[in-house]
């Protein structure tokens, strides 16, 4: 089913991504793929902490 | 070396350009860093280019990286294979370089209409536009659809439909029908 609303907000987020230069989408892609990483790193530790806790 | 840490993917791939322009190899760069330019800005855990170089020197290149400090795996395609050989670079934080090498389908001259943006100092030769919408539709999938689809909404009025008919014919009877289906769709 398409969704109008979710249609609405992928095309400002395109709209607003096509208002910054190349080298400013690519500085953002950078800074996303580090962000993205440290999450999911961050996640990783926490589910190993939780699994080393006694039941 | 530039990267410092996990996530920069993109840096590595500056390192191995700087390689490849010594080298005098001819590089586009495609996959999620093209997508960010021509569409939407996602993360990736790799970085990609697409290599113009001949089969038998492959194996040169790969022993060129290894010399320079990089981590490398040369992966060879099967004969029915789109891609004949992946060179992936890596580094101790886990950043990875996919470097296709040759992609069938792909026209030759997709290199001389490879656009420079900058990037952290360095002028990138980036695919262009219609090349990285054929290719995108090629690869299908939702991830490669969705690509295609935001370069094409972004583009507006700015692409050139019969080049981009063309590449995407290259690619087989699919990719054009796949192509006719994002140009008309809502």
């Amino acid at each position: 089913m398409e969704s109008k609303l979710a249609l609405q907000a992928k095309l400002a987020l395109l709209a607003a991504t096509q208002r910054m230069s190349p080298e400013q989408r690519l500085d953002a892609f950078l800074m996303h793929c580090q962000l993205m990483m440290e999450l999911r790193l961050a996640g990783e530790r926490i589910h190993l902490a939780s699994r080393s806790l006694p039941s | 070396m530039r990267s410092t840490g996990v996530g920069q993917s993109a840096l590595l791939l500056l390192d191995a350009i700087a390689v490849l322009t010594s080298e005098r190899v001819d590089y586009a760069v495609i996959g999620a860093m093209a997508a960010s330019i021509y569409g939407v800005v996602r993360a990736s855990i790799d970085a990609d280019a697409i290599l113009s170089l001949g089969a038998q020197k492959q194996s040169d290149l790969e022993r060129t990286f290894r010399a320079a400090g990089f981590q490398t795996a040369l992966r060879l395609g099967d004969a029915d294979d789109p891609i004949p050989a992946v060179l992936q670079l890596t580094d101790r934080f886990e950043n990875r370089v996919d470097l296709l090498v040759g992609l069938r389908g792909l026209e030759p001259d997709a290199f001389a209409r490879a656009v420079e943006v900058q990037f952290q100092g360095v002028a990138l030769r980036v695919i262009g536009r219609e090349d990285f919408i054929a290719m995108k539709v090629f690869a299908g999938g939702a991830e490669g659809l969705s690509d295609a689809k935001s370069a094409i909404t972004a583009a507006g009025g700015q692409l050139d439909l019969a080049l981009l008919r063309r590449l995407t014919q290259r690619f087989g009877r699919a990719a054009s029908d796949s192509l006719e289906r994002l140009l008309n769709g809502p």
